[in-house]
């Protein structure tokens, strides 16, 4: 027995040691020289990204076994104490954030920004982000999304460029007004309820009145919108665009493979608290799915390349959105076993994301830099460009290459498992047409965005250096000073390219392992779902068609898109930049629509 | 009586010290964090490359150096009082209105008050950008430890509790981080950085 | 009652700054504004219940709750920083692009690259 509340303390450790790494980078800034701040920042690093994994794999085995660890912080027995419990939704999370964090990590060591006070940020941000997803408590949640916005602000100005500064005050604004908007709703349910932790207000609202049960989803819409807001569903998301186009690679690369995704299974754990929780999410999954869908027609039409990625990222998160939303109802009684592989569907889906998001921003990032153009119709033969910086085996053609083919569904990669999961889970639901669509335009997107890495034979690209010679921007082709790529860059994007492959070939492998994770989240019979549950086969002739009719329907898409007159018609769509009146538009009529569900 | 608890828990009469000091330490680590993140975010935003801050700093020093002026000669007696003030709030945090933060931004003004009533170009160690940065630096990694401690300390069955120089510990080296950490945000910002 | 009314106008004029207005250092004002009126809301509506301040002295009771005011102290403090933080950012966007206008400054913001 001791021993065992010894073992849910380590609990804390995944958000306490990068805190402590963080700690000490700031002694050495204080104290050292320029040379050991920078050896302790890469101890750091280590501290901050690889030791949390010890206290992990301890816990693991108490997780799979149906258990969540729980504790008080601080070991009170009585009074407002916060509660922190380790789920394997906390697990899953987790290691989403680790391992995405640490190839970033190891890219930013080699491109840049990696001054001490950018190592401390980054750490920070890991920190908040275990916190917020072990946290059992509406204002420590407060806390850690406060820290985690923080620490964003910072990092996207880091880019050091006027853009930068502007996505970072954007997107401080917008999110900090909307996070007061979350203060009034924990007022409101510590006014109703008179606890502040999940525990105690659930087991309120299961025994109050209509009224009561009324104000409280009043008190929970006003906690979704900016819980929503930070995962950029589709009304709320025009703070993204500049963040995530303006911000640096690596940077870029954990926003949206990570910041997006943590909130929404924060979402997960609140909305399950609430009676009204199944409606809500109901709503939030139309809206991740329509915006799934507007998402990626806007991302047809843009010629900057991150910013084209930056929809996509909307886009995908709107499918984990719809698949999460549709999952709360189930989970909270009728149907838990659907509930659950929904759940798990999207989690897989959000680690997928992360990974071939993370690797696109990254290789396309690469590109970028060497290339010294974000336009998409004027980067050309980025193969050869990039030989000649350093990269002569291709490696970052290469991974662009299976994070595109991830993120259009192609098998053996990642993304085909993912989204064949959630399609078949969906299969029923209304949504799945809305999923189906944007999966097609995600292929013509993505068929256009390649054409960055290879050189077009002089006859079939004629008409397209013509009107390169015409546009008064500079060409790409540099002869001379393009930056040299460090090691650091080229092999966190293998890295991450082999775990798209690896991901993939296991995908029915991770999905029974989700199950036996988030079955802890059931409370009645754990043992009963894992059993009858199993990964539905993805490589049958049906799928393996439809994937297949997906290709050429998505290249005719980009072709119109990419002609001339595609260009010359979309081209005042995509120059369009979010004004605030466009995202609090965008809050206000999400605050009518989620009103209207209760 | 959940109040007297507190108070036998955590050793705190003043109740909001012992919510916000015992029960809900995590939250104020948060927050301890979120004024790191918002001091460092700072000083790198305005201490490089904004070379506004230092042409006003030696244009503003021109113009009034060499005068007796009233906000200087006042502001520069006022700052250790102040500073004196700080002190106390932070130190009896647990037994009347008052703690950490509170007796941290006292502090800072404090400090504020010093740089503003420094004359011409004469730096003191309590306004010394570098000497500030190593003080939060080190109240910083204190503080973590003390609190990690704090969290990891194993369940006590009874109501034994922490001892009350544990929230006056804690109070006080709040209270020295967030007086450099935000006297040192006030010193970048005035100008002074660039001295 | 007046004082809800007072916080609900305090609230929408904080608002309106950070929506409407188009002046950066305005919107950085709103946000300051909304923050009190949330503070307001705590510590005005949780002290509707007891009378004595929250210090357990011999022959205190019937104090005010003391987690809204302890909550305060955390959200004021994050208030404060977030200003701070937009400040900066303000002071940076103003060099880069010799505007205060938010719109001005994001047609402006590739010039300065």
């Amino acid at each position: 027995m001791d021993i065992k509340m010894d073992i849910s303390i380590l609990a804390l450790l995944p958000t306490l040691l990068p805190l402590f790494a963080g700690a000490l980078i700031l002694i050495a800034k204080a104290f050292l020289n320029e040379k050991a701040q920078d050896r302790t920042t890469e101890l750091a690093g280590i501290i901050g990204l690889l030791l949390p994994w010890i206290p992990m794999m301890l816990l693991l085995p108490r997780i799979l076994a149906g258990e969540s660890p729980t504790l008080v912080i601080g070991g009170w027995s009585y009074g407002t104490g916060i509660f922190f419990k380790f789920d394997g939704l906390a697990w899953a999370l987790n290691a989403l954030t680790l391992l995405l964090c640490a190839g970033a990590w190891v890219y930013s060591r080699s491109s840049g920004p990696r001054g001490p006070v950018f190592t401390i940020m980054f750490l920070i941000q890991v920190a908040s982000c275990c916190a917020a997803m072990s946290t059992l408590d509406v204002f420590n949640l407060f806390v850690c999304m406060e820290v985690m916005g923080m620490t964003s602000y910072v990092l996207i100005a880091q880019a050091k460029t006027p853009g930068s500064y502007v996505a970072s005050f954007t997107y401080l604004m917008s999110s900090a007004a909307t996070m007061l908007l979350f203060l009034i709703g924990v007022y409101g349910l510590y006014r109703l309820t008179g606890a502040l932790d999940y525990n105690a207000i659930q087991q309120f609202l299961s025994q109050c009145s209509v009224e009561e049960s009324r104000f409280a989803s009043l008190c929970a819409i006003c906690m979704i919108i900016p819980i929503v807001l930070r995962a950029a569903i589709m009304p709320l998301s025009g703070w993204l665009l500049l963040a995530h186009s303006q911000a640096p690679h690596s940077i870029s690369a954990v926003l949206s493979g990570v910041l997006l995704k943590v909130p929404l299974f924060a979402l997960v754990r609140l909305l399950l608290i609430f009676p009204s929780g199944g409606t809500l999410g109901l709503a939030i999954s139309f809206a991740g799915a329509l915006g799934a869908l507007l998402a990626v027609l806007l991302a047809l039409v843009q010629s900057d390349a991150k910013r084209l990625l930056a929809y996509h990222s909307i886009s995908q998160t709107g499918y984990v959105a719809a698949a999460l939303g549709a999952a709360i109802a189930p989970l909270q009684g009728s149907n838990p076993g659907l509930g659950l592989v929904l759940l798990v569907a999207a989690y897989l889906h959000a680690l997928g994301h992360g990974i071939f998001k993370g690797l696109l921003f990254l290789s396309v990032g690469n590109l970028m830099d060497v290339a010294k153009q974000r336009n998409v119709y004027l980067i050309q033969g980025g193969v050869s460009v990039l030989k000649r910086s350093g990269d002569s085996l291709g490696l970052t053609g290469f991974s662009f290459a299976v994070g595109a083919l991830s993120i259009a569904a192609m098998p053996p990669f990642i993304g085909f498992a993912t989204k064949g999961y959630i399609s078949k889970f969906l299969a029923e639901n209304h949504l799945y047409g809305l999923l189906a669509a944007a999966s097609v335009l995600t292929v013509a997107s993505f068929i256009k965005l390649s054409r960055i890495f290879v050189s077009f034979p002089s006859s079939s690209s004629a008409q397209k250096t013509e009107s390169n010679q015409e546009a008064p921007m500079r060409k790409t082709s540099l002869d001379d000073d393009h930056p040299h790529l460090g090691s650091g860059r080229l092999s966190s994007v293998v890295g991450l390219a082999l775990l798209c492959i690896a991901g993939g070939l296991l995908a029915p492998q991770l999905f029974r392992f989700g199950i036996l994770l988030f079955d802890s989240l059931l409370q009645g019979s754990p043992s009963l779902y894992p059993l009858s549950v199993r990964p539905p086969e993805l490589f049958v002739l049906n799928d393996l068609t439809q994937t297949a009719l997906t290709i050429p329907a998505g290249l005719i898409i980009s072709l119109l898109i990419s002609s001339k007159t595609g260009q010359r018609l979309t081209h005042g769509i995509s120059g369009h930049i979010a004004s605030f009146e466009t995202i609090f538009l965008g809050m206000g009529v999400a605050l009518i629509a989620l009103a209207i569900q209760i | 009586m959940a109040k007297a608890r507190a108070y036998l828990e955590t050793g705190a009469i003043n109740v909001v010290s012992a919510i916000y000091l015992g029960y809900r330490a995590f939250d104020t680590l948060g927050e301890t964090i979120v004024l790191l993140i918002a001091v460092s975010g700072t000083l790198t935003m305005i201490g490089d490359g904004y070379l506004g801050s230092k042409r006003f700093a030696t244009e503003f020093r021109r113009l009034h150096s060499p005068a007796e002026d009233p906000l200087e000669l006042i502001a520069g007696k006022l700052g250790l009082i102040v500073l004196v003030f700080g002190a106390y709030v932070m130190a009896f945090g647990h037994l009347s209105p008052g703690g950490g933060f509170q007796g941290g931004v006292v502090v800072a003004s404090g400090l504020l008050f010093l740089a503003l009533g420094e004359k011409g170009f004469k730096t003191s160690r309590l306004t010394d950008p570098t000497s500030l940065q190593k003080l939060e630096a080190a109240a910083f990694l204190i503080l973590l430890l003390a609190m990690a401690a704090g969290m990891m300390r194993p369940k006590a069955g009874g109501p034994s509790g922490n001892p009350a120089e544990y929230i006056v510990f804690l109070n006080v080296i709040l209270g020295l981080k967030v007086g450099a950490g935000i006297g040192l945000m006030c010193v970048a910002m005035i100008g002074d950085l660039y001295r | 009652m007046t004082a809800r009314i007072l916080m609900a106008g305090i609230f929408l004029v904080g608002m309106w700054g950070v929506v409407a207005d188009k002046n950066m250092m305005r919107k950085v004002f709103g946000l300051t504004i909304i923050t009190s009126a949330v503070v307001l809301l705590f510590v005005v509506e949780g002290g509707s219940v007891g009378t004595a301040a929250p210090i357990m002295e011999a022959g205190v009771y019937n104090i005010v709750d003391p987690v809204p005011q302890a909550l305060m102290l955390t959200a004021i403090v994050i208030g404060v920083c977030v200003t701070a933080l937009a400040l900066a950012l303000v002071c940076r966007i103003y060099a880069a692009t010799g505007t205060l206008d938010i719109e001005e400054a994001a047609k402006r913001m590739g010039d300065g690259h």
